[in-house]
């Protein structure tokens, strides 16, 4: 897309001004990946922490951070898959930090102030397959998990899976295949 | 096909999401009711999981999220801000610290180094032929008058050494290089040590070795 300046009769450009130029062009390109691949990294960062506030901060915190390299990516078609990465990264951290942060508290908890187990009929009313599923799946290594989450997003074939993760198609099937089995055993 | 093997391909062929089954397994299936039961539940806990999965990742994304990020876009230039100018100037500093200090470094020992000392004397030695004597503090001072006497001429490097010496020094000066022995039968010393604030030039003296008589010991003597 070629780039138009409107400059002041007499003015020449001196350097300030191409940066200035270059800045709004980067801005440009950045809103246009944004409106795609915001919800993207959002749904991503929702696969891994399963909250949706702790997801929405992810994806922002995720987004800003592609913005400020936004001047380093040189190939423009590959924002996705990177943009998937930062997001899967940070979403692994704080899931990590938050489980960490649980353990803590479960230790040091004392056990009559805890709240008593739900009974059967509750665990029957909430959903305790998603449960079993969602703990599951924190136990796959993060790749498979990563294919999981991605293959499982609405309007991704296996290909663009493949393009996000920079694997070949073969790759993604084999790590799906996996993760699936790995997945019933545990529910089995 | 028994059973194990059956359910096994059962369970490959749902996790690589295969629509249909290998014929053999459907073959065993029909005979076998526990492998068609099996097949059902794997089908069912597969179903689940996908179904599980997709609940899971496509939530709707919540409305705020892209005018939260395009507010906090205002604020971050895409470009290397103010903290890349900062380490810039950082990186600046350190290198010219760097430097000074390299620099210092290098030019502190060169300074009192004793062959600079030294020079002086070893220019008079060559040109008077005779072996360079032992770098002294007394010669200090006799480099020091030079130096000062020629405004720093003396530290031109030339390839043919000169021997700078002050006028009222000049007749006793030939006299002494006269005087001195050429296949180097005697050294030279300094006759008075000099004191480091005396600038007075430092007499010198030739010193003469007079042939040793060397015999070997004798082995009753040590007996």
């Amino acid at each position: 897309m070629q780039e138009l300046a409107l400059i002041q009769p007499g003015r020449t450009f001196d350097g300030e001004s191409l940066r200035e130029i270059e800045r709004a062009r980067q801005r440009r390109e950045f809103e246009s990946c944004l409106a795609e691949c915001g919800p993207l990294a959002y749904r991503v960062a929702h696969g891994v922490l399963r909250n949706s506030a702790d997801a929405e901060d992810t994806a922002q915190e995720a987004l800003l951070r592609a913005y400020q390299k936004f001047h380093r990516l040189q190939d423009l078609t590959r924002f996705r898959a990177w943009l998937v990465r930062i997001t899967f990264r940070l979403a692994l951290d704080r899931w990590r930090s938050a489980r960490r942060r649980q353990r803590r508290e479960t230790e040091w908890a004392r056990p009559e102030l805890q709240p008593p187990l739900p009974t059967a009929e509750e665990v029957a009313v909430s959903n305790a397959f998603q449960a079993r599923l969602e703990q599951a799946l924190d136990e796959l290594p993060e790749r498979l998990r990563l294919v999981l989450v991605l293959a499982a997003i609405d309007g991704y074939t296996l290909e663009e899976v493949a393009g996000m993760l920079g694997v070949p198609v073969g790759t993604v099937k084999s790590r799906l295949f996996f993760a699936r089995k790995a997945l019933a055993e545990k529910l089995r | 096909m028994n059973c194990q093997k059956c359910q096994e391909k059962i369970v490959e062929a749902l996790a690589a999401g295969t629509p249909v089954l290998p014929p053999e397994v459907t073959t065993h299936q029909k005979a076998c009711s526990a492998c068609a039961q099996f097949y059902e539940a794997q089908q069912q806990l597969f179903g689940s999981i996908d179904a599980g999965l997709r609940s899971l990742v496509n939530q709707l994304v919540p409305p705020s999220l892209l005018p939260l990020v395009r507010s906090s876009l205002q604020a971050k230039p895409a470009t290397p801000g103010a903290w890349a100018s900062g380490f810039r100037l950082a990186a600046i500093a350190a290198i010219a610290i760097l430097a000074v200090t390299v620099a210092f470094v290098l030019r502190v020992p060169h300074a009192n180094s004793p062959s600079r000392q030294e020079s002086s004397v070893a220019t008079r030695q060559i040109s008077a032929g005779l072996p360079a004597p032992q770098p002294a503090r007394q010669s200090a001072n006799v480099s020091r008058v030079d130096r000062t006497k020629q405004h720093g001429t003396s530290r031109a490097s030339s390839s043919t050494p000169k021997v700078i010496v002050l006028a009222e020094e000049r007749d006793a000066f030939t006299r002494f290089v006269s005087e001195v022995p050429e296949a180097g039968a005697g050294t030279l010393a300094l006759a008075q040590p000099a004191q480091p604030e005396n600038d007075a030039p430092t007499e010198i003296a030739l010193l003469r070795i007079e042939p040793l008589d060397v015999k070997p010991i004798d082995s009753s003597s040590r007996k």
